[in-house]
């Protein structure tokens, strides 16, 4: 299939001062040689703890900021300089969805016309403005927002009911791609069961494909065709979410699952519980990035950096290891 | 019962706002014994940090604190201050979400937790410093005596937290309320200190009482769980039974929208609806109007929670109902 989304080695590198503003200054590698591709109307799922790159990402992806190095390609074409008018018409194609929808809403504006506000950006010659609050009033009705809150203002609305408005102005330009960063982190649980759903219904009504941001694993399997899981700028396992969750093949991908409590156990786990602080981007350690906190490592994950390869079920892997590129020292339970 | 180390018994908190008063807890009924894990479930606004402020008497002037918690048989609503100063932090310590607003960003470390030895056991000088070393040795901070003299900022968050819980065990506390502990950090992070808290407990028979959003969190942690929706307990049941067996619709409706890492993909049974607000609680069972087994009778009366089981009490009309007929089941067989 072709991709509709297609990110080739992108990376993102940030000079930061060491030690107060005197300091020497030492590049943060965020994003460090991401590639992935995102087909029409699926769901990509980034997941990875604080630090790991994922938001970099997505902003990379979308021009928010340029990539040190690589290339993203959006409908089979580079990605327009950031701020062009081709740029802002490419960008009616791909929209964004952030964690706190109270602080991506203007609270001095009714709902409604936020929604509508797009079309009158976008399309303000070419539509009549009965006809664009029309579409905004049927976009609401689409992701569920009752007509009589339509003439609302933000704070009068619920968690849940703002993020829904936040979809309803994503979704007005009609876009093929939508990247979602922490959609539903902050809503409470039987709110975010409604959004969730809410993402397969639009998919399946608007063929809108999805790069979903999220560290909640349960939350990226209930939405995502495919996953990749972010560490340190790279990423580390990418694959089926029943793949990845049932039987993960990246020590990190396993202690990640494992770590994650849950209420109803299937099957019996080892609970892994890694030691050591989350890394600083700062201080890369040579080799496997995750070697220092990886509780199988072996002389050749501390040389030599693994490169993100096919295993035989297809999905990819960075690990020595799990290729039998090196040989474990015990075997892992 | 006597042999409980706290007691609440019918716990109101009315809040002033200075137009009105609304009642934000209607009158809580919870026992917690020694060295027990007691999980306090519910989303936002139902009440779960509500009680434990409201216990220790840290709610400020404007909330009206009505019913009675007894620590060993000792009153501590309206109790005076002096007294309270002798329960909080030294016999029931409490922490919370956020360590870095929690700790002050102007002290190194050692200094605020030899002030909380200074103040709750004497200590000072070389002593209160020795002791302070051993308590970051005990929480999991590497290197801790050189530790104490860096601020907060130079330490991770889930560093942070481990200092935190230094700080609560300095007084050598009967019961630890932890305010979702975890909540701010990364999974493996919070699986590291879970373990910690569980070790605790179970070297110190420190009592804990664990107040989070997460399911997950609670039913792998503790030994009992209480669920709270709109100010009212309306389910209490030893974890694993309340988890296999949830009896009150509204726990029901919360493992359903839960999404799952393991087992086939669902789609959610989301709740509908939202929590209502404190000062427009439906008449009757305030969860009715989003229940779906509702029935006119629900709008009638609060509900009271009724022993099912030993041990296992639910606040709803419609599961007594349902109990009673597959208790008399047998009989027509």
């Amino acid at each position: 299939m072709t991709a509709l989304l297609e990110a080739d080695a992108l990376a993102r590198h940030y000079a930061v001062r060491q030690g107060g503003w005197l300091g020497h200054r030492v590049p943060l590698r965020a994003v460090d040689g991401v590639s992935f591709r995102l087909a029409p109307a699926r769901t990509l799922a980034l997941v990875g703890e604080s630090g790991c790159g994922k938001t970099t990402t997505a902003k990379l992806v979308l021009g928010l900021i340029p990539p040190s190095a690589g290339a993203v390609r959006f409908e089979g074409a580079p990605l327009p300089k950031p701020n062009s008018a081709a740029w802002r018409a490419a960008r009616q194609k791909m929209q964004m969805v952030y964690q706190d929808p109270l602080g991506a809403l203007d609270r001095r504006v009714p709902v409604l016309h936020q929604v509508e506000e797009p079309l009158a950006i976008h399309h303000g010659r070419t539509s009549v403005a009965a006809e664009r609050r029309d579409r905004a009033r049927a976009m609401l009705e689409a992701v569920g927002l009752q007509p009589h809150l339509a003439m609302r203002y933000p704070h009068e609305l619920s968690g849940g009911q703002r993020q829904r408005v936040v979809l309803a102005r994503a979704l007005i330009l009609e876009p093929a791609l939508i990247v979602a960063d922490e959609p539903v982190s902050a809503l409470d649980v039987s709110i975010q069961a409604q959004v969730l759903n809410l993402f397969e219904d639009l998919q399946a009504r608007f063929g809108v494909a999805f790069l979903f941001i999220s560290h909640d694993l349960k939350v990226v399997r209930q939405v995502s065709h495919e996953v990749a899981v972010m560490y340190l700028g790279r990423i580390v396992e990418q694959g089926s979410p029943e793949a990845l969750f049932t039987d993960p093949a990246h020590p990190y991908t396993r202690a990640l699952v494992a770590a994650i409590p849950v209420v109803r156990r299937h099957s019996a786990r080892t609970r892994i519980v890694l030691e050591g602080d989350p890394p600083n981007p700062i201080a890369v350690p040579p080799g496997c990035p995750f070697h220092p906190r990886c509780p199988v490592a072996v002389a050749a994950c501390r040389a030599e950096v693994p490169a993100l390869k096919p295993l035989p079920d297809g999905r990819l892997v960075a690990c020595h290891l799990a290729h039998g590129e090196a040989a474990p020292l015990r075997r892992a339970a | 019962m006597n042999g409980a180390l706290v007691s609440l018994r019918g716990l109101t908190v009315d809040f002033d706002t200075g137009r009105r008063v609304v009642r934000a807890l209607h009158g809580i009924d919870l026992e917690v014994g020694r060295g027990e894990a007691v999980g306090l479930v519910g989303e936002s606004g139902s009440g779960k940090s509500v009680t434990w402020l409201a216990a220790l008497g840290l709610l400020g002037p404007r909330a009206r604190v009505g019913g009675s918690v007894r620590l060993d048989g000792a009153e501590l609503v309206g109790a005076p201050v002096r007294t309270l100063e002798r329960v909080r932090g030294k016999r029931i310590a409490m922490i919370f979400q956020d360590p870095s607003s929690s700790l002050n960003p102007v002290h190194r470390i050692g200094r605020q937790i030899g002030e909380a030895l200074g103040l709750h056991r004497g200590l000072t000088g070389q002593a209160a410093r020795a002791e302070a070393v051993r308590l970051l040795d005990r929480v999991g901070i590497p290197a801790a005596a050189r530790r104490l003299d860096d601020y907060p900022h130079q330490l991770s968050g889930g560093q942070n937290q481990r200092v935190m819980i230094a700080m609560a065990l300095a007084g050598e506390p009967e019961m630890l309320v932890a305010d979702e502990p975890t909540t701010a950090l990364d999974a493996t992070i919070q699986a590291q200190i879970l373990r910690l808290l569980g070790d605790l407990r179970r070297d110190g028979n420190m009592a804990i009482v664990l107040i989070s959003h997460d399911l997950g969190v609670v039913a792998e942690n503790c030994d009992r769980v209480a669920v709270m929706y709109a100010g009212r307990i309306v389910e209490q049941a030893p974890a694993s039974d309340l988890f296999d067996r949830p009896r009150h619709p509204y726990t029901q409706g919360l493992l359903d929208a839960l999404p799952d890492l393991e087992g086939p993909r669902r789609r959610l049974a989301a709740i509908p609806g939202t929590v209502p607000e404190p000062s427009r609680l439906p008449p009757g069972c305030a969860f009715a109007p989003r229940c779906h087994r509702a029935e006119a009778a629900c709008a009638g009366a609060v509900p009271a929670l009724r022993m099912l089981a030993p041990g296992h009490g639910a606040a709803c009309i419609r599961t007594e109902i349902a109990v009673a007929q597959t208790v008399r089941e047998p009989t027509y067989a």
